[in-house]
């Protein structure tokens, strides 16, 4: 223990070059966490964009692309479904609810989605459920009511009782402007940092009643086509473990253009096409983290000059040249600890005190958290190398001991 | 004089010594040191004394020659018994920077103490507790009583010397090596330390092995060795 209070005595008689590399230690550790947890953070988020959902049930195909024009509103939803399926599908025992999605029109870039009442009770954002920041959900479905969700109000610097008209179109395609048919804003959306804020929702019936007057006829409801296609259904069961059994009734009905898809399962997929851009972020943490390791190896090169006598006086007590090694590693390793400690208490500050931004304008879910398993794994490779990294100017102040004897040059 | 006894503190026989690729130091030094004798090395700057400490202290390995240490010959130690010996058996003291600037003067007297069990002992079985060991050597040096908790980068280069002897004569080691450590204080001074070190060597049984560049101190001492004239020899 007298080398530990001695290591910590000298450090402390230092601490103006040790402070600093104490910061520059945490800011390193607070970025390698950073990113770490962003990185899982981002991905559970991802994942957990639309939640609650069981099934999403489109057209047979690619299953990224309905996940990606279903949840995330990008591509081009060609291809349909009928809407009568809806019956069929709540008909089978262990579907517990059905909401329709129904894509094609925009608002100034923003997607509109054709769905029902249910779709504000029964999806999810990030496992929390929807919540309505001002006004209602929509209630009536023969009614030209739209919510927003809040990245479109937030942009646009709409507000309640607003009065819009919807294009016909969606992206930078060209549009046919529904304006003889303004939609009435009844509610907003609170953020929920999932592709839900960027969209806006109206009924199935006024979707379909908005193409019904493409040709200039007058828009009512009672007009409306009993073929009408949605692009997808997303799914609840009453048990997420009969989820392959209700696949396969659903594939045993006799549409046989259907694909029913696990949300997770395909969001999964789409997330490892970011695989690269993921490792060249922990690839750049890495890198902040070895210059910060060179740096704390040079200041301890540096500092061994002045620290000569100091040597000299330990060696001439009787200290035994592995002692030398130890309290030169011991300095290492203490600003090393501190500075993970310090680096973490940032990181979990920095998250503190952002976590709601992180959430609605990054879509990221970050909360306090010890760190996991990775994160102490990088954290101990992290020391590891500091210390193997030490061992430089431990083995030359080791050296320049026995060199310099009892009496190195004065100060 | 103080009585010679029949075992050696040091025995240095037909000590040579060089720097690589340096022309000899030394050629043949021998010499004895016992227990309780007061012995002086002299000589002008550069002569190899501060080397010679070092072959002493087994820091350094002679190029030729035998040092032995209380019956133990230095060059069949390996380099950990040889540190263990030198904290045990030794004490060291300084021309100057001979503390540990960031610790107080209580830890610097008393670090022997803490790196080596053999001199804890002694202390305790002369003195009963570390305080009372601390008190004892702090006042025959004539350091007061409320300097104990001070850092030692705030003393005087005089209180810094007497620290220094403090610690090098804590838990009764059986010899202490002064490399010129009056040089850096006025002559009234000087001559007040060496009576401070003698008193504490007899009382303790010390050998005492001082290095000085300034002849005028052999008087003080019961014999010495002129490196110079045994360099050219």
């Amino acid at each position: 223990m007298i080398w530990l209070h001695l290591a910590i005595q000298s450090a402390l008689a230092r601490k103006g070059a040790l402070l600093i590399m104490v910061l520059s230690t945490a800011i390193s550790v607070a970025i390698l966490l950073g990113v770490l947890k962003v990185r899982d953070d981002a991905k559970t988020s991802f994942s957990n964009a639309i939640s609650g959902v069981d099934l999403v049930l489109g057209s047979k195909g690619s299953p990224a692309e309905l996940i990606l024009y279903s949840v995330f509103h990008l591509g081009k939803p060609t291809n349909t479904i009928p809407a009568s399926l809806e019956k069929d599908i709540t008909a089978i025992p262990l579907v517990d609810w059905i909401v329709p999605i129904q894509l094609g029109d925009s608002y100034r870039n923003y997607p509109v989605v054709g769905t029902s009442t249910a779709f504000f009770e029964r999806v999810r954002a990030q496992g929390r459920p929807l919540v309505i920041q001002a006004g209602k959900a929509l209630t009536d479905p023969t009614s030209f009511d739209v919510v927003l969700g809040s990245r479109v109000a937030k942009s646009l610097g709409l507000t309640l009782s607003n009065q819009i008209a919807i294009a016909h179109g969606s992206g930078s395609g060209p549009k046919k402007d529904h304006s003889d048919s303004p939609f009435k804003v009844v509610g907003i959306l609170a953020a929920t940092g999932t592709p839900i804020d960027q969209a806006l929702y109206i009924s199935t019936q006024a979707f379909d009643a908005l193409h019904d007057i493409q040709d200039g006829g007058q828009l009512q409801f009672a007009k409306l086509d009993p073929n009408s296609r949605v692009n997808a259904f997303f799914i609840g069961l009453k048990s997420r473990a009969s989820i392959f059994s209700a696949r396969r009734q659903i594939d045993d009905l006799k549409n046989a253009n259907l694909m029913a898809v696990m949300p997770g399962v395909a969001l999964d997929d789409l997330w490892s096409t970011m695989e690269v851009a993921e490792n060249a972020l922990i690839l750049i943490a890495y890198g902040v983290l070895l210059t910060t390791i060179l740096g704390i190896t040079a200041t301890l090169l540096i500092a061994l000059d002045n620290r000569r006598r100091e040597l000299a006086i330990l060696r001439a007590i009787g200290a035994k040249p592995f002692q030398i090694l130890f309290f030169i590693l011991a300095e290492a390793f203490l600003v090393c600890m501190i500075g993970i400690l310090a680096g973490w208490a940032l990181l979990q500050a920095l998250i503190a005190m952002y976590a709601d931004q992180l959430r609605t304008e990054w879509g990221v879910v970050s909360s306090f958290g010890f760190p996991n398993t990775a994160d102490l794994t990088s954290l101990l490779i992290v020391l590891f190398t500091v210390l193997l990294f030490a061992t430089i100017p431990a083995a030359k102040a080791y050296k320049m001991a026995l060199h310099d004897g009892l009496n190195p040059p004065s100060p | 004089m103080t009585a010679l006894q029949s075992t050696p503190a040091i025995r240095a026989v037909d000590l040579s010594f060089a720097w690589p690729k340096q022309k000899p130091l030394y050629a043949n030094v021998s010499f004895e040191l016992y227990p309780g004798e007061k012995y002086l090395i002299t000589g002008p700057s550069g002569c190899g004394k501060s080397t010679l400490l070092n072959l002493l202290a087994g820091v350094v390995k002679p190029s030729a020659g035998e040092i032995w240490v209380l019956d133990r010959r230095l060059q069949t130690l390996s380099q950990t018994a040889t540190d263990q010996l030198r904290g045990e058996q030794m004490g060291f003291i300084f021309q100057q920077f001979n503390l540990l600037p960031y610790l107080s003067v209580r830890d610097n007297i008393l670090l022997p103490a803490h790196l080596f069990a053999k001199r804890k002992a002694a202390a305790l079985a002369q003195f009963g507790s570390l305080d009372d060991a601390l008190r004892y050597y702090m006042n025959h040096l004539g350091l007061s009583a409320d300097l104990e908790n001070q850092a030692a980068h705030r003393l005087s280069i005089g209180q810094q010397q007497r620290v220094a002897a403090a610690r090098a004569f804590l838990g009764s080691p059986s010899i202490v090596i002064a490399d010129e450590p009056t040089s850096s204080l006025d002559e009234g001074n000087q001559t007040q330390l060496l009576k401070l070190f003698f008193a504490l060597a007899d009382e303790q049984q010390t050998a005492l092995l001082m290095v000085s560049h300034d002849p005028r101190l052999c008087s003080y001492f019961d014999r010495q060795l002129q490196l110079a004239e045994v360099s050219q020899s």
